[in-house]
């Protein structure tokens, strides 16, 4: 049950945009898509939108094939875009209606979700003449109000000021809770971390690393160390060949190979009568992973 | 087919709500009373001016026969004098609006000229009109003086009269001012209707919305909703257009001389269905072509560039539809430009106000038109299909071959 996507490949002319890539959803809730820009994540949402065709692989939806018919999708494209004169409510109840809902349905779905998002005010002015926040929460109701089953974000936050993005994270949480199954496309690896549960980072086309994301970091060697001393230990650090990689007054952030290292500066740390304010083993983020993996590619 | 009506709907609402369309709309309107009121507004400006028109035949010439241009119909009084009137109290007359103007007229040789002085060009008679009127005068003052019978001098004014017409007993056309404004009037019907789905699109792209819109519906329910859409709203201004002028010419210009080259007798319900059918389809031909042209624009800079092929398509087809109808309503070329489908809408209607058109010709050119419009709706859904998600340089007509042949 849920989104499969089994060996999509697609090519432009010679240039293979997306080889293989297969992952699957099994259960409601966020599904982290990441790459660098070009990487080839519009064209993987494209295919499972059905708006691009693939040369080769399946994608499915509870065993059947990805179209308007068998899902109701919503998407949030990352090219942000409305219609500049047409009013937010006009616009938002014709696209309602062209994802299957009649017109009164479209009407109470929009003052609803006008209500959540804060818009209610803005129904019927222009939408050129709204903020670049409040166009892109009008966009995410084109992609929310038909109450859709599979839900794909695209940079869902980009452009949004702390309060708006808050507004949406809290929709974000709200429809996950609903059950519904939701990819998100994003650089922002913060938010990736907070709602996703699987990953798939994919770099030029090809899947460079996938899986659980608690798994894939749990996977990951301890890397860093930070340490806060009553004085400075750079001579400790020196001794023991470790790399400073941020220096704050009397706190280090450092590189280490393995964690017997780790074991050995706190040794003679304590043996040389330095007081240890705190001593943490640092647990790779998303980015650090992003980075490492991102970089070894190329 | 939902989700054409539901574009179609979209499209309707939002180009009748356009601020700039009702006021293009209302603009066009008032221009169409506006000139169906020039003779209105002609007569009105000219107030009690005077129509008396001073005509000085000091030696007599014409032998106090003139008076007879007061009988002739026309709209001026006609003021007969035999002494002989100074420059200069011509003028005065003329300034103190006393008379329009004055001729004067006086032997040279065996040739009789006059001098004719108006307040203005273009005001008082019409001096060809008055050059013919004095020949007939004075060729009837020296006729009468050779005392000829009745039936002699019926036979002098013989009037030769010419009667064109083909070996199968058709007459020979005339082109009214009337046919070519029709004429005319069609092709920029045509030509800004289909032009305004390109613009449509193209907004779309530039807008980025084309990317929520296909995702909410396929792009053929896009293409053809919005067309059929424009389409409709296109019928709905020449259906107004076609009212108000002809209410415009029943209030206000019916009976005008003035407007009598506005002669809409040709012009029958039969043209004026064919008309609006050749409008539907040259329409839909034209408007599906644009569609495709606009889906290849991702900026708004690139769309002038994009829609020239098309606009000279049109163009050809409008210039070679009207040439050829009016030097040979009847000939080979007018014939072809009439079957061919990107001429035949405009040439088609022009030539059935000209000449009788076969059924047989008609229903070929319609036939033919119809699987014209197919094949590219065809075209043009497939390449917009796959164009619409282009952005960044204008397609090239080398990849629209490759667009068409991607799935």
């Amino acid at each position: 049950m849920g989104l499969k996507v089994e060996n999509v490949s697609k090519s432009f002319e010679s240039k293979n945009a997306v080889s293989n890539i297969s992952f699957e959803m099994n259960e409601p809730g966020v599904f982290g898509l990441l790459g660098t820009n070009g990487a080839g994540k519009t064209t993987t949402i494209r295919m499972i939108l059905g708006i691009l065709e693939k040369n080769s692989g399946n994608i499915s939806w509870n065993g059947k094939s990805v179209t308007r018919k068998n899902v109701n999708f919503g998407y949030l494209p990352e090219e942000r875009g409305i219609y500049p004169k047409t009013k937010v409510g006009q616009q938002l109840i014709y696209f309602a209606k062209l994802k299957g809902m009649k017109q009164k349905d479209a009407e109470e779905s929009l003052k609803y979700w006008a209500k959540k998002l804060k818009i209610e005010e803005y129904i019927n002015t222009q939408a050129e003449k709204l903020s670049k926040g409040n166009q892109q929460k009008v966009q995410f109701l084109t992609c929310v109000m038909h109450n859709p089953e599979l839900i794909i974000l695209d940079e869902p936050f980009s452009g949004l000021d702390p309060i708006n993005s808050d507004i949406l994270k809290n929709v974000i949480k709200e429809l996950i809770s609903e059950g519904k199954y939701i990819i998100m496309s994003s650089h922002q690896m913060a938010s990736i971390e907070e709602f996703c549960d699987d990953i798939l980072i994919i770099n030029a086309g090809k899947t460079i690393l996938k899986g659980n994301l608690k798994d894939i970091k749990n996977g990951y060697e301890i890397k860093k160390i930070f340490v806060e001393s009553d004085e400075k230990i750079d001579d400790i650090i020196n001794k023991l060949g470790l790399t400073i990689i941020t220096n704050n007054e009397n706190e280090y952030l450092l590189e280490i190979n393995n964690i017997e290292k780790a074991e050995e500066l706190l040794k003679d740390i304590v043996n040389q009568g330095i007081r240890v304010k705190k001593f943490e083993l640092v647990k790779p983020t998303l980015h650090d992973i992003f980075v490492e993996k991102v970089g070894e590619d190329k | 087919m939902r989700d054409t009506i539901i574009v179609m709907t979209h499209t309707i609402k939002e180009r009748l709500m356009k601020k700039s369309f009702i006021i293009s709309n209302l603009i066009m309107f008032a221009i169409i009373i506006l000139m169906f009121n020039i003779p209105n507004i002609m007569e009105k400006t000219k107030g009690d001016e005077t129509k008396d028109v001073l005509i000085v035949d000091s030696s007599n010439i014409f032998e106090n026969s003139l008076s007879t241009l007061n009988s002739m119909g026309l709209e001026y009084n006609f003021l007969i004098e035999n002494n002989s009137t100074s420059d200069e109290d011509i003028k005065n007359r003329i300034d103190n609006k006393e008379i329009l103007g004055s001729v004067t007229i006086f032997r040279d040789g065996k040739d009789v000229k006059f001098n004719y002085v108006v307040s203005e060009i273009g005001k008082g008679p019409d001096p060809k009109v008055l050059q013919s009127l004095f020949s007939k005068i004075i060729f009837n003052v020296e006729v009468s003086k050779l005392n000829l019978t009745s039936d002699q001098l019926g036979s002098i004014n013989t009037q030769v009269i010419y009667d064109v017409k083909t070996v199968t007993g058709e007459e020979a056309p005339e082109i009214s001012f009337a046919i070519i404004i029709l004429s005319i009037g069609l092709f920029f019907a045509i030509y800004f209707c289909a032009y305004q789905v390109s613009a449509e699109v193209t907004m779309e792209k530039t807008s980025k919305i084309m990317e929520t819109l296909v995702t909410s519906t396929s792009p053929k329910h896009i293409v053809l909703g919005k067309t059929i859409g424009t389409g409709i709203v296109g019928l709905i201004q020449l259906l107004a257009t076609t009212i108000v002028s002809l209410i415009s010419y029943k209030v206000f210009a019916e009976g005008k001389s003035t407007l009598d080259f506005l002669d809409f007798s040709q012009v029958t319900p039969a043209i004026i269905i064919a008309a609006f059918a050749y409008f539907i389809l040259g329409y839909t031909l034209y408007a599906f072509l644009y569609a495709l042209v606009g889906s290849t624009v991702s900026k708004p800079e690139d769309i002038q560039s994009a829609n020239a092929p098309v606009a000279m398509l049109s163009m050809f087809g409008f210039y070679f539809g009207y040439f050829t109808v009016i030097f040979a309503p009847a000939g080979m070329m007018t014939k072809v430009a009439s079957l061919l489908p990107f001429s035949s809408p405009f040439s088609m209607p022009f030539r059935m106000m000209m000449v009788t058109v076969p059924t047989w010709e008609v229903l070929t050119s319609v036939g033919i038109l119809i699987v014209t419009i197919i094949l590219v709706i065809q075209i043009s859904i497939r390449i917009y299909s796959a164009a619409v998600l282009h952005y960044g340089s204008r397609i090239s007509i080398k990849d629209l071959f490759k667009l068409y042949k991607q799935k």
